[in-house]
């Protein structure tokens, strides 16, 4: 009898994963397909393979290849993981160990944030960039970060930094360690889950932000993934070109599934490090 | 804004004259200015096919003027209109912005926009061959002009002729068609087409198609701080839509949510799915060049909405350029060349070739027209335009308008096609949305 459950409840897991990735396979499939057929022939099997949608949406901007706008991606995503690293883990830390005058509401008014809509965040942000002369560079993107206004992953590195033994802070400060070097040779090494965390997370999140670089990247040549994929419609009436869109969406969606691949091993083993304490 | 009503009652007329060559045309077009040197920012929304046309005018514009710089701001139309809103909030708008009449109100003071009177009576900026009531639809509310027109756009249905044909019904005529008639029409046509065919669809919710029915009935769309028109008019309108939808000649209520998007290759007219379907003019040709795919053999004609009592209803939009008002001098020199150029050039006339609505100045539309490599998608919607010249009812889009319309009609029809609202309800509540959302 549980053998039949179980049988049921993978069959029931496998038609759940092929609804889920029916999508992707469609979107691969019609990259492949002529620009024409798309609509026309929406099965998954291509009646023709080409690949004219690649070599059209890698050279569809005459200024711009699309390789400029992934490494414009990965330069973003790149500063972004590394300042959120930083800022969130020493934010984290100053929150779960250190006493300092008003720190309960500080981290209230720090949780607050997370429930501020980015809408009404943008034009006083923009203003300000503005004022700072960071419009139309990549600074508005990546600074930020570094101060530790991503209030979800200081959270997170609170959280985790409260789950690591205090005594053996405490060790380290009687051998006569700094703030300092608590921080970086005891509570940092041991914090690595949350940190590969906070970095895929990072990494995902910037990478398919759409609103913020629209308005902060206003020049053909800084333009991210997204950008650059929204470039290849015309909601407005227009001629889109949905060859272009698929193949490029295909060779955007890489470098995320390849990076969560890649970090997937130390998530595991942190949340299971974590499960045995 | 009634003076700007009054100016807009005008827009036909002189459209037909000016289709007609009865508007003096220039001699010779504007040179390219010299002694400019620097760079200019230029903002635009559209796909592929209409960035490849912008980059070739802009290259043709900076070989003409060496040291001149424009730097491209391309976007796709939704980020566009996002991104512009921010733009103007910071008051960082690129000197050359892309602007269409009815956004046009969000935007139409002169600390964002530049007010162009001076300039255009000054004989820096060139207007020659343009008629005066599609200038004046780039005119704010406080009667300035924020923007130069450089196309015009309507919408009409676009027609499957070949579909139509095959159901053996008499074509109905295009140019005197009642509402009525069509009703009768689509419901004749219905009997005939093949399972998986609709003969309507995505006409309840267009704005547009909505605008053309309330304005043939002697209504307004637009008055002070709402809505012009009343809730028994809308209910009409429902209604209609509701007999052809249970009969089975317009689209499903399933259908008609799954297709909300505006994308040419999702739409059920390039699909072969549609009989008829609420799209711009100017699209015909990206329209049919999908269906060749999608039917091939099968041609997409223009029909252009019925007439109601009080005539014709339909609207036409104007797309073109505006100068922002935070724009330096030097630039703003560039801005203008730029939209001289763009507007004067024949050549860069015939590069851009209409795409973003018939170009506005007169010689050039007879031009396309006649030029060997004009598309039959072109030549129609010339053709299209003289008539509907002389019968359109131009619309004054109060700020946030249009999409206030658009939001609460869609909406308003999905209730009434899922049976959550009846008729009468639906209409009361789009009204009331859509004054609350002017406010």
């Amino acid at each position: 009898m549980s053998q039949v459950r179980r049988l049921a409840m993978h069959m029931g897991l496998v038609v759940a994963l092929c609804a889920m990735l029916y999508p992707v396979a469609w979107m691969i499939s019609s990259s492949f397909k002529p620009e024409a057929m798309i609509f026309s022939s929406p099965g998954l099997i291509p009646e023709v393979v080409t690949l004219e949608n690649y070599r059209n949406g890698w050279f569809s901007q005459r200024d711009a290849t699309f390789g400029l706008f992934l490494a414009n991606s990965f330069i973003v995503c790149g500063f972004a993981i590394i300042g959120n690293l930083f800022g969130a883990s020493l934010a984290g830390y100053a929150f779960a160990r250190l006493k300092f005058p008003l720190k309960r509401l500080w981290f209230a008014i720090m949780l607050g944030s997370i429930m501020l809509p980015i809408h009404a965040q943008l034009v006083p942000q923009y203003l300000l960039f503005l004022k700072l002369g960071w419009v139309n560079t990549y600074l508005p993107l990546i600074v930020p970060k570094f101060l530790a206004t991503d209030a979800f992953f200081v959270f997170l590195m609170v959280q985790f930094m409260r789950t690591l033994p205090a005594e053996l802070e405490q060790a380290a400060e009687i051998d006569g360690a700094t703030f300092w070097q608590r921080y970086w040779r005891i509570v940092l090494p041991l914090s690595l889950p949350a940190l590969v965390t906070t970095a895929v997370f990072t990494f995902i999140f910037t990478y398919n932000d759409f609103l913020s670089q629209l308005i902060y990247l206003q020049e053909l040549k800084h333009k991210t993934v997204p950008l650059g994929l929204a470039l290849f419609l015309d909601a407005g009436g227009g001629s889109s070109s949905f060859g272009g869109l698929m193949s490029m969406s295909v060779l955007s969606i890489g470098p995320v599934l390849g990076f969560f691949l890649a970090s997937q091993r130390f998530l595991t083993r942190g949340i299971a490090t974590q499960g045995l304490k | 804004m009634n003076a700007k009503l009054n100016g807009l009652k005008t827009l036909t007329s002189v459209l037909a004259l000016s289709l007609t060559g009865m508007v003096a045309t220039p001699v010779a077009t504007a040179e390219a200015q010299s002694g400019l040197s620097g760079e200019a920012r230029y903002s635009w929304w559209g796909g592929p096919s209409r960035n490849e046309k912008t980059y070739d005018v802009i290259e043709l514009f900076e070989s003409e003027n060496p040291g001149v710089s424009i730097v491209r701001e391309p976007s796709d139309w939704s980020g566009y209109w996002q991104k512009v809103n921010v733009q103007a909030a910071g008051s960082n708008l690129p000197c050359i912005v892309q602007m269409q009449n009815r956004w046009l109100a969000n935007y139409d003071d002169p600390s964002i926009l530049l007010p162009l009177d001076d300039l255009v009576a000054s004989g820096n900026l060139d207007l020659t061959g343009i008629p005066k009531p599609l200038i004046d639809s780039g005119r704010g509310e406080d009667g300035k002009l924020y923007m130069v027109p450089t196309g015009v756009f309507f919408y009409v249905m676009l027609m499957n002729q070949s579909l139509a044909e095959s159901t053996g019904i008499a074509p109905f005529d295009p140019d005197s068609v009642t509402w009525e008639e069509f009703k009768t029409w689509l419901l004749a046509v219905n009997e005939k087409l093949p399972d998986g065919v609709d003969a309507a669809g995505g006409m309840p919710v267009s704005p547009e198609a909505f605008i053309a029915y309330v304005q043939s009935h002697g209504q307004k769309v637009f008055s002070e701080g709402g809505v012009g028109f009343d809730e028994a008019i809308v209910t009409d309108w429902f209604n209609y839509w509701e007999e052809l939808r249970k009969a089975g000649a317009a689209q499903d209520a399933d259908s008609l949510v799954e297709e909300r998007s505006d994308l040419i290759e999702e739409s059920g007219i390039a699909n072969g799915r549609l009989v008829v379907q609420p799209r711009p003019a100017n699209r015909l040709d990206a329209h049919q060049a999908v269906l060749d795919t999608a039917a091939p053999g099968s041609n997409l004609d223009i029909a252009l909405y019925p007439l109601g009592p009080d005539g014709a209803g339909e609207d036409v939009g104007i797309n073109g350029i505006s100068i922002a008002a935070g724009c330096e001098a030097g630039a703003r020199d560039i801005a203008v060349a730029y939209t001289n150029f763009f507007l004067q050039d024949e050549r860069a006339a015939n590069i851009y070739s209409s795409d973003n609505g018939v170009v506005a100045v007169d010689r050039f539309q007879e031009a396309q027209y006649k030029m060997p490599d004009a598309t039959d998608g072109q030549k129609e919607q010339i053709e299209a335009l003289r008539v509907v010249s002389k019968r359109a009812k131009g619309v004054f889009y109060p700020t946030g308008a249009y999409q206030a319309l658009k939001d609460s009609l869609q909406s308003a029809y999905e209730r009434v096609a899922f049976g959550r609202s009846t008729p009468e309800e639906a209409a009361a509540n789009m009204i009331n949305e859509i004054n609350r959302n002017m406010k």
